[in-house]
């Protein structure tokens, strides 16, 4: 909520400029410009002050990031210097001690961006007090609005009951009639009521749908008559009450900033004198003399009740009457350069208003910190700090950090003072064989800065629901869940390692980022993410909450959604895997020699410098748990001869999507490579020989894709001919192929005694055949017709080497067993 | 209790009670007040109508886009009342005295008084 009244806040700073410009351009302007023009401009300002509307690039958009990091920074600093702090984020309205009255000078321009040290001094003095009341800035500002507005409504109903208690209705019917003949020149179509009433001091309007003239009293002379009337039908005409009442809700809302106050100050006078224009321009302006003695006549008897809900008071009354009549008396037709002059200004003031934009989300988005925050003062921050070793974060039942390890591997240190939290976790082994995890208990709260740290380790972390997350991670795999109604933002580095960001709500009101700077290695998105260059970007709903993660190095990363995961070539399997106790193992530790600790070694280094021995001791395991990513990471950094077991190993076992992680780690010339393809050829295994074909380069699939075409083999042709982008050529060879081998096939039916007249009658010895069927003996390659008005039913028969040795007919169970695999679609090739 | 109503409504309510029909309709209305010589706008006829309406004299039945009015006060009904309102006021309550008044004034003539004396002996004989 608090959100909604900063973009209040800045709503009223960009209406308050829009306020001094204009109020500036009426100093100038005042007489030569058009005074409808005076009075309804002041709606730009109301619509700007009312609807958080603006465009893609807005002039103070930025002004107000800047501003709102400035105190933020500030408040941040406080509170590591000091004790928690309430820092006046949303200032002026806080001043503690309930002193809510909005005091001259601060609602102001600079009202948003009170000075840190102002709020320092104040903060000292009301710590409790002072969060509990920053907390709840925007319920103070609402209340006080809801206040004004209702008493707004109640003052306005016992003037209107006020006014038609002493009601009498004008029984002179000419009166009447007169009314009702000026209503229709005006324009007006309703029946207006006409009454009298000693009570009101000068003629009024009111009623929205049965609009009555009040007089103070029925016995005008009929000039001075028809002049009021036609004053006060304008005023309905135009339905300046409900202009009155937008402003006055405007103020409502607005009621820190006395500009807003000022401008409806501004809006009724000009509402009178743009009134009186309009009467004028009708009347012309030779009547403008009398006019002004009827107004004056009809203001002599004013003050019996202060009829305005806005109140203006007596004195202002006169003031206002004098330049009314003022007015009047200088009223002339505009000129055409004053005409153009209206449009520019009009123009101006719509733009101006447009451009000066608000504190919104898209300007948190185009913030160059990305840590744009929610609202975490008053929060524990919390610092995780792994390193070597595997953590796996669970809920704590109290307010308590604790952790459950093997005290001869970890060392754990909690630190839990006040609101700054913290945890580092290191293993006591250089080399960690030990596979058990260590359980850490976060309290189940609203953190505010979250820092997430993990070198050579495992950490599971799904428990912040809300909090500022940055996060270093080096060589390390990471599960990071944002929960169901995540508020905050991530801002997370995985540099060499694996890294998953699952949004159980689907990445809600959020901006998400992803940036690759790493070199080998993949990110695994959702599929509505925009992709740019390297950035891939998502926002959904208000966008408020930002995430940024960013690959460096060698490794992979997945950004996921709930449900949606897109994993192209991947199972879903290894999505969000759950903890497994024994499945981490400190495998980074040999990496991690300690003359270089962070770079991550990339993979030439990691080939010849010997470290693979420890990677295959792993791999392993990897395997076996069917971890694709580590295994992917590790696979690289075996040598030669491990690679070619592996991926025998794998072949054996048919498991394809280990299988493409794997070739693709391998090398596009490597000997491995063409090796292995000799042998997946071989066997005809086309999904195998498909990952493989991925990897080669344009020259060696051009090679294979010869020695199919010579060995006929038209699945693999097909195939390479797709990878090599050559499909219609495959096509055109297929067609004339497929016009071949039909010929050949007809001679060889017509041997035995088959006659093909077309592709879809057959004749066997003279009758026409029903079902046909030619099953080649390895079953992958069959004809199958059926011709209705055929009488029988009719096999061919052939031997080991696939050549015609009969024709037989069908017996009854062989055309039900094949008719019930056609009705089966499953069955279906 | 019936309230007040300005010359220009009785007018209107006489053209309501003078047409036999149940309802009236507002151009017979407006008709009615030309007839008399009192034209009005249709606006301020609508006016008068709806001020007739709150006082409860009369009450509209929209049928379309034509208003149906329909007296809620008779003629009857309103003369009572006046003049019970009148005797109130000037005779405070007594007919005696508006009745003298009226022959001091020699505004009965001597039939009229004849005829008033013979309802009045028939009222006596009723009760």
């Amino acid at each position: 909520m608090n959100a909604v009244l900063k973009i209040f806040l800045s709503m009223s700073f960009s209406g308050s400029l829009l306020i001094l410009a204009l109020l500036l351009v009426k100093r100038i302007l005042k007489d030569k410009i058009s005074r409808q023009w005076q009075y309804y401009i002041w709606l730009v300002v109301v619509l700007r002050l009312l609807f958080p509307f603006e465009p893609e690039v807005s002039l103070l958009g930025k002004t107000y990031q800047a501003v709102d990091q400035a105190i933020i920074q500030a408040i941040t600093q406080t509170i590591t210097q000091t004790a928690p702090l309430p820092p006046q984020q949303q200032s002026p309205l806080t001043t503690p001690g309930g002193n809510l009255a909005p005091a001259a000078g601060t609602g102001q321009s600079n009202g948003n961006m009170n000075s840190p040290t102002e709020d320092l001094a104040t903060a000292h003095l009301f710590q409790e007090n002072g969060t509990l009341l920053t907390d709840h800035v925007w319920l103070i500002w609402l209340v006080v609005a809801l206040v004004l507005l209702v008493r707004k409504a109640t003052v306005y109903q016992s003037f209107t009951r006020y006014i038609k208690a002493g009601l009498t209705p004008v029984s002179d019917i000419g009166m009447i009639d007169l009314l009702s003949i000026t209503a229709k020149q005006a324009g007006i179509k309703r029946p207006v009521e006409l009454c009298a009433n000693p009570l009101v001091s000068s003629p009024l309007l009111i009623g929205f749908f049965h609009p009555c003239i009040v007089l103070p009293d029925a016995d005008i002379p009929e000039k001075a008559f028809r002049y009021i009337v036609l004053h006060e039908l304008t005023h309905y005409k135009r339905q300046d009450m409900f202009y009155k009442w937008l402003v006055q809700i405007t103020v409502c809302l607005h009621w820190f900033n006395p500009l807003v106050h000022l401008m409806s100050r501004e809006i009724t006078r000009a509402c009178e004198f743009s009134c009186d224009e309009a009467v004028l321009a009708k009347m012309g302006s030779a009547n403008a003399q009398d006019y002004g003695k009827t107004l004056l006549d009809a203001m002599a008897a004013v003050g019996r009740y202060k009829e305005n809900p806005g109140a203006v008071t007596l004195s202002e009354n006169k003031q206002l009457l004098k330049e009314r009549l003022g007015a009047i008396m200088k009223f002339k037709e505009q000129s055409k350069a004053v005409k153009m002059l209206t449009v520019v200004l009009t123009l101006c003031m719509a733009l101006g208003a447009s451009f000066v934009g608000i504190y919104t989300r898209g300007n948190a988005q185009a913030a160059s910190t990305p840590n744009t925050p929610p609202y975490i003062t008053g929060r524990p921050s919390l610092s995780l700090d792994v390193s070597g070793a595997a953590v796996n974060v669970l809920a704590a039942e109290n307010d308590t950090i604790s952790a459950e390890y093997n005290r001869d591997v970890y060392t754990v240190n909690i630190s839990q003072q006040n609101r700054d939290w913290k945890v580092s976790i290191s293993c006591k082994t250089s080399t960690n064989t030990n596979d058990e995890t260590i359980r850490l208990y976060l309290p189940n709260v609203d953190y505010g800065d979250v820092k997430l740290k993990a070198d050579n380790g495992y950490l599971t972390c799904g428990l912040i629901r809300s909090g500022n997350i940055v996060g270093n991670f080096n060589m390390a795999s990471v599960f990071l869940t944002l929960p169901e109604g995540f508020s905050g933002s991530v801002n997370a580095i995985a540099s060499s390692g694996y890294f998953q960001l699952v949004s159980r709500d689907d990445f809600k009101n959020t901006t998400t980022t992803i940036t690759d700077n790493g070199d080998w290695g993949e990110i695994y998105k959702p599929k509505n993410f925009e992709e740019n260059g390297n950035t891939s970007t998502f926002t959904d709903g208000t966008g408020a909450n930002t995430i940024r993660v960013t690959r460096k190095g060698s490794g992979v990363m997945g950004i996921y959604t709930s449900d949606a995961f897109d994993l192209s070539n991947y199972p879903d399997e290894w999505q969000g895997k759950p903890w497994e106790d024994d499945w981490w193992q400190n495998t980074w530790q040999e990496d991690d020699t300690p003359d270089a600790p962070s770079t991550a070694p990339d993979r030439q280094s990691a080939k010849t410098n010997g470290a693979s021995s420890d990677i295959s001791s792993n791999i392993g395991q990897y395997y076996q748990d069917g971890s694709l990513p580590l295994f992917q990471i590790a696979f690289p950094r075996l040598d030669r001869e491990e690679q070619l077991a592996w991926l025998e190993k794998i072949y054996a076992d048919g498991d394809i999507a280990f299988f493409s992680v794997a070739v693709r780690g391998l090398d596009t010339d490597s000997p491995v490579l063409t090796s292995f393809a000799e042998k997946v050829y071989e066997n005809a295994d086309i999904a195998f020989f498909s990952a493989l074909a991925d990897c080669m380069d344009e020259m060696e699939r051009e090679l294979w894709l010869d020695r199919a075409v010579e060995d006929g083999n038209w699945a693999f042709q097909s195939m390479l001919f797709d990878k090599l982008d050559m499909k219609d050529e495959f096509d055109q060879l297929e067609a004339k192929q497929e016009r071949e081998w039909a010929m050949v096939q007809m001679a060889e039916y017509e041997k035995a005694g088959v006659t093909m007249v077309d592709e879809k009658t057959y004749y066997y010895q003279g009758q026409l055949v029903n079902i046909f069927l030619d099953i080649r003996k390895e079953g992958s390659f069959y004809t199958l017709n059926m011709n209705p008005a055929g009488m029988v039913n009719i096999k061919i028969i052939r031997d080991a080497n696939n050549n015609i040795t009969g024709v037989a007919y069908m017996t009854g169970a062989e055309v039900a067993e094949l008719l019930g695999d056609m009705d089966d679609p499953d069955d279906k090739r | 209790m019936v309230q007040q109503i300005s010359d220009a409504e009785l007018e209107i309510m006489k053209i309501v009670w003078g047409n036999p029909e149940e309802v009236t309709l507002f151009h017979h209305i407006m008709d009615g007040l030309a007839a008399r010589g009192r034209q009005c706008q249709k606006n301020t006829l609508i006016v008068l109508l709806s001020r007739l309406m709150n006082k409860g004299f009369l009450s509209a039945k929209k049928i379309g886009r034509r208003n149906e009015y329909t007296a809620l006060v008779s003629e009857t009904e309103y003369q009572t009342v006046q003049t019970k309102n009148f005797l109130d006021k000037i005779y405070e309550g007594s007919a005696k005295g508006l009745v003298s008044n009226l022959i001091m004034g020699d505004v009965l003539t001597d039939e009229e008084y004849e005829e008033l004396k013979r309802l009045l002996e028939k009222g006596k004989e009723k009760q």
